[in-house]
C-alpha cells in the first residue's frame, strides 16, 4: 500500500529485536493518526490476557501500521480479564472496540494442576473441561452483549510435559487429552458463531516451537509467557482477521510463468526442457501448482502476465503431463509481449475488480519494482530466488483470508473463469439480443431462508458498484426484517450455458399498503447488463401489485462507486419525486401489469 | 563492546555516544522494568549469549550490563 504513514520500519533495517518495535512505536502517534484515518482503514483493538503481553501492544502498532492500517489498541490490566469482562463500567466498555482479542493461556485455566495433573482424576478432569469451557463461553457471551465488537479467543497449546513420562498415553483420559478435548469443544461451539472467532494457537505454539515460546528467565522475572523475540509474529497471526473485518482482503493470484509455474524458459528450453514434476528439480514447481490450485479452490481468482509468445506457453498448459493448472482455471491470461503494467491493468478491468485486490507473484525482481512503482496497491510478494522456498512464501501469504466463506465465495475462481469465457462468447456472437437467446440464462428468486441468509448479509455488505443505496445488513438485520413480516427479503441466482454464477443479486422491500419501498436492490458487478436486473424488478412489482400496492418506491443514494446503478430507476420509467437528506426518492406506478424481460426464464422458489 | 552499545541505542532510540557507564534505569526514563527485561532477550539474541536471573535483577546500568555481557564473550 502507498501510505503517508509508516511505522518507520522501512526506513533503516528491519527490526530485529522487539526493542526495535518499541523503539518505532513511540514515534507513533496512533491517537492523531486513527482520528485521520478514512473508516476502513481504522479499528479499536482490545486485548485481554493473563499475563505480561512485553512488546506486544508495540509490535501490534507497528505491524498495523505496516499495512495501512491505523488501530487504537487497548491492553487490559495485568491478569485482569475477568473484572474488566464482567464489570459494564470497565475501561473495556468505555473503549468501546472493534475487536477484541481474548488471551488466556494453558497456565491460567490449569491453575495448580498444570505441574500436577494427576492429583486430578479422569472424571475431575472432564469436569475441569466442562467448566473451564463454560468459563470461556460465558466470557465470551458477556463481550458480546457488552460490545458490538468481534471476539478472538485463542485456544490453548497443547501441554508437552508429563509427569507419566512413556505411559502418559495409558491413561483413559489424561492432562493432554483435556486440552485437547478443550479445544475441540471451543472448535465445535464457536463454529456457528460468525462474529467470534478461534485464534488457532496451538498451532502458532507448534509452528514456533513450543520449546522457544516460554523463555523460562522472563517468565519468573515479569511472568511473561510469550518469548519477547516471539511476539512479532504472534502480532502477525492476528493480522489476517484484521484485514478481513476492514475488507482489506485480496481476491486474485496474478502469476508469471517462467521460473514460477516450471522451472525454466519455454521459448528456450522447449516443452520438454522445462522443469516440472515429480523429480527433485521439478518438485518445487510441481507443489508449487498444487498450492495454487488449493487457493483456486477456495474461491481465490487466478490469472497469468507473462511475457512469451502465447502458442508456446500455452502448448504447456495442454501437453505438459504434469501441468497441474489448466487454462480453464484463469480468469484473465495475458501472455504477450506488452508490459506487464499494462497487463495487469487489463487483468483488473477484465475481471471487473480493483488494481488493489491483486497479488504479484514473479521471479524477476525488475518486474516485481515495476509493479510496486507504478501500481503501489498491488501486492508485490517478495518471493525468493531458490523455488524450493515458492510453497512456503505462499503459505505464509495471508492476504486472501476473509471472515466468512459462502459457497459462492469458494466457487468464486471457477466462475470468473467461466466469465472469461462468456465475454470471448459475446464476442463472437457481437449482437446483445443474440448473445442473451444463446445464453440460455435461468434467474431463480428465492425467499430468504437460513442457507442463503449468510450470502444475503454477505453481499449487502460488499456490493458497491450496482447498489442502490449501499445500506449494510448483518446477518442479524436481515433476519429481523424478513421476521417482522413487513419485508420481502429476496436472492437471486443466475445460471447459464457457461455455468452458475450463485447467489448474485439481493433485493430487501419494505412492504406499506398501497406504497412499497424497495429498501435496497443490489446486485454482483458479473452479472450486470444481462437483463437480470430487469427480472428482480419484474418481480418486485409482481409482489407489490399482488400485494396491494399501487405505488413502488426506490431510493437512490449516489457513493464515490455505485455509479454504475445511478440511472437503474430512471431507465425502468420511474420519476424522481424528491431528495430528502441525499436520498433519491423514485416512484413508479403500478397500474400496468408487470412484464418480465424477454430471453430469460424467472424461476419463483 | 560497540555492538552491545549499539544494540542498547537503538532498543531505546538513543544516540551511541550517550551510551556511556553512568546511562542507568534510573536516568533513562524509557529503562522501565518491562522494557529493562526486552532489553535484555533482544541483548542476548544479538550477542548470541544467555543471562541468568540473577544476572539479569542486578543490572541497573550500562557498565553492569557491560560487565555481565562481557564475561560471556570468549577473549
Amino acid at each position: 500500500m502507498a501510505l503517508e504513514l509508516t511505522s518507520g520500519a522501512s526506513e533503516s533495517s528491519e527490526p530485529r529485536g522487539i526493542m526495535d518495535y518499541v523503539r518505532l512505536a513511540r514515534k507513533i502517534d496512533s491517537d492523531a493518526q486513527f482520528e485521520k484515518a478514512p473508516a476502513n482503514r481504522r479499528i479499536k483493538i482490545a486485548v485481554l490476557s493473563s499475563f505480561t503481553l512485553g512488546g506486544f501492544k508495540e509490535a501490534f502498532l507497528v505491524r498495523c501500521v505496516d499495512e495501512g492500517i491505523s488501530p487504537k489498541i487497548y491492553i487490559g490490566g495485568y491478569n485482569q480479564y475477568n473484572q474488566e469482562i464482567l464489570d459494564p463500567a470497565s475501561a473495556l466498555y468505555a473503549f468501546r472496540p472493534d475487536l477484541v482479542i481474548l488471551m488466556l493461556d494453558t497456565r491460567t485455566i490449569a491453575g495448580e494442576h498444570y505441574l500436577q495433573p494427576y492429583a486430578m482424576t479422569d472424571d475431575q478432569r472432564r469436569e475441569w473441561v466442562r467448566k473451564t469451557f463454560e468459563m470461556i463461553t460465558s466470557l465470551v457471551d458477556k463481550v458480546q452483549k457488552g460490545t458490538s465488537a468481534r471476539v478472538i479467543v485463542n485456544n490453548f497449546e497443547v501441554p508437552t510435559h508429563s509427569p507419566l513420562g512413556i505411559i502418559e498415553n495409558r491413561t483413559p483420559f489424561g492432562f493432554r487429552d483435556s486440552v485437547l478435548a478443550l479445544n475441540s469443544e471451543l472448535r465445535e461451539e464457536f463454529r456457528g458463531k460468525p462474529s467470534v472467532f478461534l485464534f488457532d494457537y496451538e498451532s502458532f505454539a507448534s509452528k514456533v516451537g513450543k520449546e522457544n515460546l516460554l523463555d523460562y528467565t522472563m517468565y519468573y522475572l515479569g511472568d511473561i509467557r510469550v518469548s519477547p523475540q516471539l511476539v512479532p509474529r504472534l502480532c502477525d497471526g492476528y493480522i489476517p482477521y484484521v484485514r478481513a473485518m476492514l475488507s482489506m482482503t485480496k481476491k486474485c493470484l496474478v502469476l508469471d510463468l517462467d521460473n514460477i509455474l516450471w522451472g525454466g524458459i519455454i521459448g528456450e528450453d522447449g516443452l520438454g526442457g522445462i522443469k516440472l514434476g515429480p523429480t527433485p528439480e521439478g518438485s518445487p514447481f510441481f507443489e508449487f501448482q498444487k498450492y495454487v490450485l488449493s487457493l483456486y479452490q477456495r474461491g481465490v481468482i487466478l490469472a497469468i502476465n507473462s511475457a512469451n509468445n502465447p502458442e508456446d506457453a500455452l502448448e504447456v498448459f495442454r501437453q505438459h503431463p504434469y501441468m497441474v493448472l489448466k487454462e480453464e482455471h484463469f480468469a484473465s491470461i495475458k501472455i504477450n509481449w506488452d508490459d506487464k503494467i499494462s497487463n495487469m491493468k487489463a487483468i483488473a478491468e477484465e475481471i471487473e475488480i480493483g488494481v488493489d485486490s491483486l497479488v504479484f507473484v514473479d521471479d524477476s525482481n525488475v518486474n516485481r519494482e515495476l509493479i510496486r512503482q507504478a501500481l503501489p496497491e498491488v501486492t508485490v510478494v517478495d518471493i525468493p530466488q531458490d523455488p524450493a522456498l515458492y510453497l512456503k512464501t505462499l503459505e505464509e501469504l495471508r492476504v486472501f483470508d476473509s471472515l466468512q466463506l459462502t459457497d459462492e465465495d469458494k466457487k468464486r475462481g471457477q466462475m470468473y473463469a467461466e466469465q472469461r469465457k462468456r465475454v470471448e462468447f459475446q464476442g463472437v456472437v457481437g449482437d446483445i439480443t443474440e448473445y442473451l437467446k444463446a445464453l440460455g440464462q435461468v434467474v431463480t428468486i428465492e425467499n430468504l431462508n437460513q442457507l442463503n441468509l449468510p450470502r444475503i448479509s454477505q453481499l449487502s455488505q460488499k456490493t458497491n458498484q450496482f447498489n442502490t443505496t449501499t445500506r449494510r445488513y448483518l446477518e442479524g438485520d436481515v433476519r429481523k426484517m424478513a421476521d417482522s413480516g413487513n419485508f420481502l427479503v429476496v436472492g437471486i441466482r443466475v445460471q447459464d450455458k457457461f455455468g452458475d454464477s450463485g447467489l448474485t443479486g439481493v433485493a430487501i422491500v419494505e412492504k406499506g399498503g398501497d406504497k412499497w419501498r424497495i429498501d435496497c436492490l443490489l446486485l454482483s458487478c458479473r452479472v450486470i447488463g444481462r437483463k437480470v436486473e430487469d427480472a428482480l424488478l419484474a418481480y418486485i412489482m409482481d409482489q407489490a401489485r399482488k400485494g396491494g400496492a399501487r405505488t413502488l418506491v426506490g431510493e437512490f443514494i449516489p457513493t464515490k462507486k455505485n455509479a454504475p446503478a445511478k440511472n437503474f430507476y430512471r431507465t425502468r420509467g420511474f420519476t424522481q419525486t424528491s431528495v430528502k437528506d441525499g436520498v433519491e426518492i423514485w416512484e413508479y406506478s403500478l397500474k400496468e401489469p408487470v412484464a418480465y424481460p424477454q430471453y430469460l426464464q424467472v424461476v419463483v422458489k | 563492546m560497540d555492538q552491545l552499545r549499539e544494540v542498547v541505542a537503538k532498543s531505546f532510540g538513543i544516540p551511541v555516544d550517550s551510551v556511556t557507564d553512568s546511562l542507568s534505569r534510573d536516568n533513562l526514563e524509557a529503562w522501565t522494568s518491562l522494557n529493562h527485561l526486552l532489553l535484555v532477550t533482544d541483548v542476548e539474541e544479538q550477542m548470541g549469549i544467555r543471562l541468568t536471573s540473577d544476572e539479569v535483577l542486578r543490572i541497573h546500568s550500562y557498565k553492569d550490563l557491560r560487565e555481565i555481557v562481557s564475561a560471556k564473550l570468549p577473549a
